[in-house]
């Protein structure tokens, strides 16, 4: 016989969008209780246990939680890499005040982008302080940039010696999932490694 | 043996006691030296909003309950409340035995600092997500990838939307039980739906805190969980782990 019992935990878990936090969704108990009251109360009571952190902490933590969540789709190392990058690039004595946090359109699309790429290098980030991710490669005189938008888009400018020694710039915007095939013509494993 | 492309989302362990220890005791435990790679500990507060809907009237209040410490990558989370300690390892997820080696470092300081001989609760949780590719023109049939299904009273038409299951029972072995989650959920992969396995073991009852037998229960807790893990899933989904690492 089956006995289903969802009141001993005295939890509630939020498995459901799949970028559940154990810390946030379940160790923190979220607890959400409707009760009628005499003479048609209706009293909703939420219990929320929150860690204390500034906008800026708290952004930096759902870009970390987001790329660890998608780590297993990412070369060994990389989201280890990444997550300190962002942390780098977020602390509160390197951040603008003044600068929007990293949108996490923003975020998927760099992600995306690193997927559809297959790169292999982990790039250098920034951001323009308006929202976006930039992601940029050097290897010698060729240099790519990718700029990954709050719109989910991404804006790419390169500098690429070919094989006669002739130096081509190129620049365009495309989605994410684009890039592979846009950026083939440039040869990008000087970029992306193999 | 460990998959190259683990679909480990976030691996806990929880150590809960009594009576709970003051708040103070909990501050001094935070700043112990084995958290000293830690970024330096948030509160946590326990926020209690209400609505009287009849009245109209919304009140709050929040009080202290513990303390946060995340490494700066934020791979590692620490929970310490007046009631408990957890540890979080998010992914990318190496090995048990790195995993427990490193919550059980931080624990035992705590243990000893707040006295605490006996666990009135031990848990360990492993939240999984299976990423499947899903042809465009074709549903993903989670049938194919896992052994839960939903067998309810009636067939209707079409496919089912969404899933989601939890059911908590005991194991096989005494004093040991789980919590199963089972749930679609859209992916962040383009062309992907998701699968939440969620796997929760723990003691009904109290447990030691330290020593051979401690190590036993943690050891078999962990058996329990990897199998409960595979008995869900179905050879396609083994098969979207990339393969076994030596």
């Amino acid at each position: 016989m089956t006995y289903i019992d969802t009141g001993a935990l005295g939890q509630r878990t939020r498995a459901g969008d799949g970028r559940s936090s154990f810390a946030h969704s379940v160790v923190d108990g979220f607890r959400r209780m409707i009760s009628i009251g005499q003479a048609g109360y209706l009293v909703i009571e939420d219990d929320c246990t929150r860690s204390e952190g500034t906008p800026r902490e708290r952004r930096l933590e759902e870009i970390q939680l987001v790329i660890s969540s998608i780590s297993m789709h990412l070369p060994k190392g990389f989201a280890v890499g990444l997550n300190g990058q962002f942390a780098n690039m977020m602390a509160e004595d390197a951040w603008e005040d003044n600068d929007v946090f990293p949108s996490i359109l923003s975020l998927k699309a760099f992600l995306l982008m690193l997927i559809s790429t297959h790169a292999t290098q982990r790039p250098g980030i920034g951001t323009n302080g308006r929202g976006s991710i930039t992601a940029v490669w050097r290897n010698g005189e060729n240099r790519l940039t990718i700029d990954c938008l709050p719109s989910g888009n991404t804006r790419w400018v390169l500098t690429r010696v070919n094989a006669n020694g002739e130096v081509e710039r190129a620049a365009a915007e495309c989605q994410p999932h684009r890039l592979s095939e846009v950026l083939n013509a440039y040869g990008p494993e000087v970029w992306f490694g193999q | 043996m460990r998959y190259r492309k683990a679909p480990i989302l976030e691996a806990a362990l929880e150590f809960r006691w009594q009576p709970e220890r003051p708040l103070d005791a909990i501050r001094a435990s935070a700043g112990l030296p084995a958290f000293s790679d830690f970024e330096a500990p948030k509160e946590r507060k326990l926020v209690n909003a209400t609505l009287d809907l009849q009245g109209g009237e919304i009140s709050h209040e929040s009080r202290e309950v513990g303390f946060e410490l995340a490494l700066k990558d934020g791979s590692q989370v620490c929970i310490l409340e007046a009631d408990k300690f957890v540890f979080v390892q998010r992914a990318p997820y190496d090995q048990w035995q790195t995993f427990s080696q490193r919550a059980l470092s931080l624990l035992e300081p705590v243990a000893l600092s707040l006295n605490v001989h006996e666990f009135s609760r031990v848990g360990v949780r492993f939240v999984n997500r299976i990423d499947i590719p899903q042809d465009s023109s074709a549903n993903v049939n989670t049938d194919d990838y896992i052994t839960v299904s939903f067998n309810g009273p009636r067939t209707d038409r079409d496919v089912v939307h969404e899933f989601q299951m939890r059911v908590v029972k005991p194991t096989l072995k005494d004093g040991i039980s789980y919590a199963l989650v089972v749930a679609t959920s859209g992916s962040l992969l383009p062309g992907h739906s998701s699968i939440i396995l969620d796997i929760d073991v723990f003691t009904d009852g109290p447990a030691p805190a330290s020593g051979a037998a401690f190590e036993k229960l943690l050891s078999e807790m962990r058996d329990e969980k990897n199998d409960i893990f595979h008995s869900c899933l179905k050879k396609p989904a083994v098969a979207l782990f990339g393969g076994v690492e030596e």
